[in-house]
C-alpha cells in the first residue's frame, strides 16, 4: 500500500463520486471517494491526522497503483466542478457507462364512460296521489387509476340551487367501498373510499327526485369527481 | 454536513408533499334533469250499487241513496288551476238523477254536481283550482235520486269518467 498526496484535476480525470465515506473504524472521516480514469481519488475535508494514521501512514493512499489523493479544494467547489464536466470530455474516454433512472411519478387518472346523462321524469309508472316522482340512470361508469395510497373519490355539482333533488351512488365498485347514496351539492361529498394504489371502476347511479308541487322544469348539473387524500 | 443532509431531507419532504397535494385528478359529467307535465288520477274501485227502495208517502221524490265507499287520488305538477271534470258514457233517463261530489284538499270541491246528462263533450266540473302536488284518498260520493213518476228502472250501469285537466 502506497500513499501519495498530490493535486488532482478531477475534471480531466472524469471523476465520478462513488461513495461518501463518513466513518473509518468508527471515527468520523468526512471524505469522498471518486473514481477517475486511472484509479481512485479519496478526497477529504476535515480529517483528524490521528484517524488517518490509524489506517494509513500518510494521508495519501495508493491501492494497486490506484491513487488516493488528498485534495484541498473545498467540498462545494469540487461538487460544482464535477457538475460542470462537459459531455465531450466524457466522450474522449475509451469506456463509458451511464445511469438509467426509472422514476414513477404520482399518477392519478379519473374518467367517466360518458359525459352526458339525461334523467327525464315523465310520471310513467308513478301512482296518483304521490307527490314524489323519481327517475334513475345507471348507464355510465367511473374508471380510475391511482398509484398513491390513502385516496378517496369525492363528487359535487356546480349547480348552486337546484330545483330538484339529485342523488348519486357508486354501484358495484371493483375496488374500494361505496360511500353510500348522497344528495349532490356544491360541497364535495364522499363517493368512493379506499381506492389508493388501485385501478378499478364502478357504475354510477343517479336518482332524480321531483315533487309534483315543484312543477315542471329542468336542472343542468355539471358533476365533478375528484381524487382526494382520504 | 449534517446541516446539509437535514436541509436536503427537508427539501425532499417539501417536494414530496407538494407533489402529493398537486396529484389530483377530476372527471366530470353533465347531468340534465327534466320534469315533464304529469297528470295522474285514479280511483280505488267501483261504488256499491245504488238502489232506491223507498220514499215518503205523499212525495213524488223517492228517498235518495248515497255511496261514499270509494276514493280518488291525484298528482299533477302543471299548474295551480287544474280541475276535475266528470262525465257519463250515457245520460240517464229523465226522472233519474245521479250526483257526484269529490272531496279535495288541494282545490275547491263544488259539492254534489248533477252528472245525469254530462256525457262526452259536456263534462261538468266537480273540483276546481287544484294546486300542484298530490291529493290522496279523497272521498268520492254518489247520490242517486228518482221520482215516483219516472217509474222503476231496471238495473243499469254507467261509467263515470273523471278527468284531471288544466
Amino acid at each position: 500500500m502506497q500513499l501519495t498526496e498530490q493535486p488532482v484535476d478531477l475534471i480531466s480525470r472524469r471523476a465520478v463520486l462513488i461513495q461518501q465515506i463518513i466513518r473509518i473504524r468508527g471515527r468520523v472521516l468526512g471524505g469522498y471517494l471518486f473514481n477517475v480514469a486511472d484509479g481512485l481519488v479519496f478526497l477529504y475535508g476535515v480529517i483528524p491526522k490521528a484517524d488517518l494514521n490509524l489506517r494509513i501512514t500518510r494521508p495519501i493512499l495508493l491501492f494497486n497503483n490506484r491513487l488516493i489523493v488528498k485534495q484541498t479544494f473545498s467540498t462545494i467547489f469540487l461538487f460544482a466542478a464535477l457538475l460542470s464536466i462537459p459531455a465531450n470530455v466524457e466522450a474522449q474516454i475509451g469506456s463509458d457507462n451511464h445511469t438509467v433512472t426509472v422514476q414513477v411519478s404520482t399518477v392519478t387518472v379519473l374518467q367517466v364512460s360518458s359525459g352526458v346523462v339525461n334523467l327525464n321524469i315523465t310520471g310513467a309508472g308513478m301512482v296518483a296521489g304521490q307527490d314524489q316522482m323519481m327517475a334513475t340512470d345507471q348507464s355510465t361508469s367511473l374508471l380510475w387509476g391511482i398509484n398513491s395510497s390513502n385516496k378517496k373519490i369525492t363528487v359535487n355539482t356546480n349547480l348552486v340551487n337546484p330545483t330538484y333533488t339529485l342523488k348519486i351512488l357508486a354501484v358495484s365498485p371493483t375496488v374500494g367501498i361505496a360511500a353510500g347514496e348522497v344528495t349532490l351539492s356544491t360541497t364535495p361529498a364522499d363517493f368512493l373510499l379506499n381506492v389508493g394504489r388501485s385501478s378499478g371502476s364502478c357504475q354510477i347511479r343517479y336518482t332524480a327526485i321531483a315533487l309534483a308541487s315543484q312543477g315542471t322544469g329542468s336542472d343542468n348539473h355539471q358533476i365533478t369527481f375528484t381524487v382526494q387524500t382520504q | 454536513m449534517k446541516k446539509s443532509i437535514i436541509s436536503l431531507s427537508i427539501a425532499i419532504l417539501i417536494a414530496a408533499a407538494f407533489q402529493t397535494a398537486s396529484a389530483q385528478a377530476t372527471a366530470s359529467q353533465n347531468v340534465t334533469l327534466q320534469v315533464n307535465a304529469v297528470y295522474k288520477i285514479a280511483t280505488s274501485g267501483n261504488p256499491n250499487p245504488l238502489t232506491i227502495t223507498t220514499g215518503t208517502a205523499g212525495s213524488d221524490n223517492l228517498t235518495p241513496v248515497t255511496d261514499n265507499s270509494t276514493t280518488y287520488s291525484i298528482t299533477q305538477n302543471v299548474a295551480n288551476t287544474v280541475k276535475i271534470t266528470a262525465e257519463l258514457n250515457n245520460a240517464l233517463p229523465s226522472g233519474y238523477t245521479l250526483e257526484l261530489s269529490l272531496g279535495s284538499s288541494k282545490g275547491t270541491s263544488l259539492g254534489y254536481v248533477d252528472i245525469s246528462n254530462a256525457t262526452s263533450g259536456s263534462a261538468v266540473n266537480v273540483v276546481t283550482g287544484i294546486a300542484r302536488g298530490a291529493d290522496a284518498n279523497q272521498t268520492v260520493s254518489y247520490r242517486f235520486s228518482a221520482t215516483a213518476s219516472a217509474g222503476t228502472l231496471t238495473s243499469t250501469t254507467r261509467t263515470v269518467t273523471l278527468t284531471l285537466t288544466n
